[in-house]
């Protein structure tokens, strides 16, 4: 018996040897020219971990950005798909291990898993003093992160406004701010939900009746009691999607009931989400756009490199790749994703600025116009974490 | 039976469980456990996740040892049928709930009296009960049973000592095992579930993700206060259970 222990024991020691080899120097890379940095991401395997509830931004990734990679750099990217929050819980613990070389190369973030991830330190530094790239990034858009400044952990990939969509052959008279759309749902029982807060659109359609309802200090203060929104929030209830005893878990799940028309709203940050979902036949045909009155929250999302990348240098090319005009025109138009740039297009080439002004939206698109005066801050995440504490014990209970 | 070497996997499995639970309890203070303990979030959700765990269990043993008592009579391949949902996980177990369950009112999914996270464990576990306790069946002698009839026993009596005492711990040990696992697992109802009141293992993996994280010592605390009643519940099978059955089926012909 010893024997066979002293086999397994060794077999396992075998194992953890196996390592990878080990990544390059911080200070090394981001002390580097960007021109040095690309010779060494040649024909290198850039690994890139992602949220991947949404068929049309994994297919920009995998149709368009991986061969443009390839071809450039020689460069292989795959695609990984996670939940944002598993990654940051997964870097944690290889933190905590001291694992030096890790498995992620290329992270996509934001909100209070940037927060989370800078507080723990768990970025690789300072990326985007690098990249050339950056010089056509909206400085607005680059500064802070719902209200965590960036410090130059990560770079801003798109720039999106929170929008409901509704089908228009249900919903003949659109409701124009929450009070309309709570007489609406009251009439239509049933026809109405949104995600659990513990989903990222979920929680802020929480935030957006905050907006509405409650007062300017209320908003600044995560400890204030938000009664006007939970007041709100209960009188819906009975009337949602099966009576509010249970919601859609997360927005994939909203998306699917729209699509079956068990329900006559969706929402979510981007404004243009829908294009690609009603060209696809997924989404009723007469899908139409929805920016309440109450305001449209605008959030920033961005890419990022964790502490113990294999190969930086792969992930601060292909990061740069992303930032570049063409692969962000492909991004915004309808092809695959239809993702708000997160570029100034006065700094792009007078060519490419028009290319973006062209592109044509499509019906389910709201216009430019929808959103004046509309548009909101995101706030505090510490009331992202008090939406999630307290909506359970004072709405879903 | 198998006779081989069980020492190295007792040994694999106990060092894993015992190292979890060990930096499970590094991770809390008393203050958490308190804390806990005045949730009603949490013990709400405790409540519902021991109604679905001891229905399914109970529900699981009773169908399964039938089928098992049934069919251990029987030689021929229809128990075999019994064997295809041990293929499937249980995630893919939970999605077949969602794909034929759905336009069902009282047992579709994401309803409060939970029928559908249920009946996707009962459609897991009847078939792991069943050949858990196949072979005990096969096993028995039945010369004990027409013993006691010879010797005038009651039909209670009868079936204690001819039966009861060779089933009851091998039950028993098929109980626990579902118990165990239907009590914390997350899969099924993650995707079953209503949004409130969660059951603990989608409650527990909530409070350890999400948000600033400064509930994860919350998180910890559960996963500590479920193990410890987990190994209360076997030391007492082990330490009281075992020894009564093996003590009155002494003398069996193995």
């Amino acid at each position: 018996m010893i024997k066979q222990m002293t086999a397994i024991a060794a077999t396992g020691l075998l194992l953890a040897g196996c390592a990878s080899p080990a990544a390059p120097v911080q200070e090394k890379v981001l002390g580097s020219s960007y021109t040095s940095i690309v010779k060494d991401a040649n024909a290198t395997t850039v690994r890139m971990y992602m949220w991947g509830g949404d068929e049309g931004i994994n297919a920009y990734i995998d149709e368009y950005v991986a061969p443009k990679l390839k071809k450039e750099h020689k460069i292989t990217l795959k695609r990984v798909p996670i939940e944002t929050a598993d990654l940051i819980q997964k870097l944690r613990a290889e933190k905590k291990a001291g694992k030096e070389t890790g498995v992620i190369d290329v992270v996509w973030i934001n909100g209070d898993n940037f927060r989370n991830a800078k507080k723990d330190g768990l970025l690789y530094g300072e990326i985007t003093k690098v990249l050339p790239n950056m010089k056509y990034v909206d400085p607005q858009a680059q500064g802070s992160d719902s209200g965590t400044p960036t410090d130059h952990l990560e770079a801003a990939w798109g720039k999106v406004q929170y929008t409901f969509h509704y089908d228009q052959a249900s919903v003949k008279n659109p409701p124009q701010d929450l009070q309309e759309l709570k007489s609406w749902v009251k009439e239509n029982p049933g026809k109405f939900t949104y995600p659990e807060v513990t989903d990222f659109t979920g929680n802020a359609f929480v935030r957006h009746v905050m907006y509405g309802l409650e007062s300017k200090e209320t908003l600044k203060d995560p400890k204030a009691d938000f009664k006007k929104t939970w007041a709100y929030l209960n009188e819906l209830k009975p009337y949602l999607w099966k009576e509010g005893k249970t919601y859609p878990k997360t927005l994939a799940q909203l998306d699917q009931l729209y699509a079956k028309g068990s329900v006559a709203f969706t929402m979510g940050f981007n404004e243009r989400r829908a294009e690609q979902e009603v060209k696809s036949g997924t989404f009723p045909k007469e899908t139409r756009p929805l920016i309440l009155k109450d305001g449209s929250i605008a959030s920033t999302h961005f890419l990022s490199i964790p502490f113990n990348a294999p190969n930086p240098n792969g992930a601060l090319v292909t990061i740069n790749t992303l930032l570049s005009p063409d692969a962000q025109f492909k991004k915004f138009d309808g092809t695959y994703w239809g993702d708000g740039t997160s570029l100034d297009l006065t700094t792009v080439s007078q060519k490419e600025q028009q290319a973006f002004e062209e592109v044509p939206a499509a019906e389910s698109t709201p216009k430019p116009a929808a959103f004046e005066g509309k548009v909101r801050a995101e706030l505090d995440p510490a009331i992202f974490d008090m939406i999630r504490k307290d909506w359970p014990e004072r709405v879903a209970r | 039976m198998w006779r081989g070497n069980a020492w190295p996997a007792t040994l694999l499995i106990a060092g894993m469980v015992g190292y979890g639970l060990f930096i499970s309890l590094s991770m809390t203070t008393w203050g958490d456990y308190k804390q806990l303990s005045a949730d009603p979030v949490f013990l709400e959700s405790v409540g519902i996740s021991l109604y679905v765990a001891v229905s399914s269990t109970v529900l699981a043993v009773l169908i399964g040892a039938g089928l098992a008592g049934f069919f251990a009579k029987q030689t021929g391949w229809a128990a075999q049928i019994l064997a295809v949902p041990l293929f499937l996980p249980h995630l893919g177990a939970a999605y077949l709930a969602i794909l034929y369950l759905s336009d069902f009112p009282v047992i579709g999914p994401h309803e409060v009296n939970q029928f559908s996270i249920i009946l996707t464990y009962l459609y897991k576990e009847i078939p792991f009960v069943f050949f858990y306790l196949l072979p005990v069946y096969r096993r028995l002698d039945h010369r004990y049973e027409e013993l006691g009839l010879m010797l005038g026993l009651s039909r209670i009596k009868r079936f204690w000592h001819g039966k009861g005492v060779f089933l009851l711990f091998p039950v028993l040990e098929a109980a626990f095992i579902v118990f165990a696992f239907t009590l914390f697992a997350y899969e099924v109802p993650a995707l079953l579930g209503v949004t409130y009141p969660k059951l603990i293992g989608v409650y527990t993996f909530d409070l350890y993700t999400q948000g600033d994280l400064s509930r994860q010592p919350e998180a910890f605390a559960i996963s500590v206060l479920l193990t410890g009643i987990l190994f209360l519940l076997l030391l007492l099978f082990t330490r009281m259970i075992r020894p009564l059955t093996e003590r009155i089926s002494k003398g069996r012909i193995e």
